[in-house]
């Protein structure tokens, strides 16, 4: 499995760009963008599959020691380190900038980034298995339609903030919820992509 | 001691049948596979890899039946070449040396560099870049070195110059040098197969229909060529087949059973093989 991210990880780092764009979210003050960061890192792994897809690296990988729950745990595992990794850096770039900046001091909101962080997760639970199943080209429409409804949340964030004040614990729900759908969706996508590639 | 056996091996396809494979693959040995296209060699080392599943059948890879848990870690010990390269397009032969030192226990870095450093390719040029010929060679450096006991070359020469695949040829007779290496070689190039096989195995329509020692086989088999007058001097049961030309027959035979009276021609690999598909055994 190490392989499989290393794989990953090396395709993903070769575009620059999305590395960038993310220092270019966290680094600007505003919320919503420092949000959207870590639900675009959930996304990253996407860029991977699709570089398998055009290469056909199933058919290298088949023939490699790693077993068919490798192929599709390191596709989550990928992107639960990605999303892991910006929400670290979100953190502590805020929390420092917060010390010389007032605006980041908003920005520095452990129980939003919770919301964000199992946002992210559940994107990734819903995305992949339908990735898995119909391709990157046409699973492309799943994560359109969740790019709208991320979209639709995080321009109600404000409201969610205030949940939080009032001191409904909606973010351990939350997570609790996005844990369990990822199990789930881990055990979906085994079964699609075992079905898909063993015939 | 075999590398591989195969025994009573079934995969049904809509419109193709691997139909009741039965193969010893000796250890120590090179053996070509052998066939048209579609013929089954593909679907074979797959089942072989137990990458798709099979419908009937038993496959046993160095000692270790493929559907054991065991076979998973056994992969390390086995080098596979396939017809592609199928790296991602982004990625260079330093990525590639990163990922498999990664996913090998016995990865040798050293040797992958040194095969890198023998087949002139460049490091850190990106793989969509490489023409096909190096990026063959690339993948074949990939399974030469994690100290593989057996390597499966699936058409891993098709395409290539005449001049590379002679390097990639040699570079695979230098693996065999060694008592436990073994080759399973597939492809329909039969010079390539001629040229370093000690073993054919033929397959046609999804059948096994030979495996013999190629030796044997160019010293078993001969081509005679008749007049309609000179065929009836031919006895019916050492003739395997026949050609009609225009005005005689091109007649395979098995040589000890036709006199020695009668002229024999060179018969070469190519020949035995398109004689008996064109007769579709």
């Amino acid at each position: 499995m190490k392989g499989l991210i290393t794989k990953d990880l090396l395709t993903i780092a070769s575009h620059k760009m999305y590395f960038i764009m993310i220092a270019i979210f966290v680094l600007i003050p505003d919320q919503f963008l420092g949000n959207f960061a870590i639900v675009f890192a959930a996304m990253l792994p996407i860029t991977a599959i699709a570089y398998d897809e055009r290469s056909k690296w199933q058919e290298l990988e088949s023939m490699m020691p790693y077993s068919n729950k490798d192929k599709i745990l390191s596709k989550y595992l990928l992107a639960y380190m990605l999303v892991f990794a910006v929400l670290v850096l979100s953190i502590v770039v805020h929390s420092i900038l917060a010390l010389f900046i007032s605006e980041y001091k908003e920005l520095v909101n452990v129980s939003l980034m919770a919301i964000v962080v199992s946002v992210a997760l559940i994107i990734i639970a819903i995305n992949l298995p339908f990735i898995f199943k119909l391709g990157v080209e046409k699973g492309r429409f799943v994560f359109i339609g969740l790019s709208v409804l991320i979209v639709m949340l995080g321009t109600n964030l404000n409201s969610f903030s205030d949940v939080i004040k009032i001191g409904n614990n909606v973010q351990y729900y939350l997570f609790i919820i996005a844990a369990i759908i990822n199990i789930a969706s881990i055990m979906i996508s085994y079964k699609i992509n075992y079905k898909k590639c063993r015939n | 001691m075999n590398a591989i056996e195969i025994r009573g091996l079934n995969k049904t396809y809509e419109g193709f049948k691997l139909d009741n494979i039965n193969l010893d693959i000796p250890t120590g040995s090179i053996v070509g596979l052998v066939g048209e296209n579609g013929a089954g060699k593909s679907t074979m080392i797959k089942l072989i890899m137990d990458a798709i599943e099979r419908d009937g059948g038993n496959v046993n890879v160095l000692g270790i039946d493929n559907k054991d848990e065991l076979f998973t870690e056994l992969k390390n010990e086995i080098g596979v070449v396939l017809d592609e390269a199928y790296f991602p397009e982004i990625l260079n032969a330093k990525d590639v040396n990163l990922i498999m030192k990664a996913t090998y226990n016995n990865w040798n870095q050293e040797k992958y560099y040194d095969l890198i450093n023998k087949f002139n390719l460049p490091e850190a040029r990106k793989f969509k870049e490489y023409s096909r010929g190096m990026k063959m060679k690339l993948v074949i450096s990939v399974a030469l070195s994690h100290e593989a006991k057996l390597l499966i070359l699936d058409e891993a020469t098709s395409g290539l110059d005449p001049m590379i695949r002679d390097e990639v040829l040699n570079v695979f007779y230098e693996f065999t040098r060694e008592d436990e290496h073994t080759i399973l070689l597939s492809s329909h190039i039969v010079s390539d197969l001629e040229k370093i096989c000690d073993y054919i195995a033929f397959t046609h329509n999804g059948k096994l229909v030979f495996m013999e020692e190629k030796d044997k086989l160019l010293e078993d088999y001969a081509i005679i060529k008749a007049n309609k007058e000179e065929l009836t001097d031919i006895p019916e049961e050492s003739i395997i087949s026949k050609r009609e030309n225009k005005y005689s027959y091109e007649v395979l035979v098995h040589r000890d059973q036709v006199s020695d009276s009668i002229n024999k021609e060179h018969i070469t690999l190519e020949d035995i093989i398109l004689f008996i598909a064109k007769e579709g055994m």
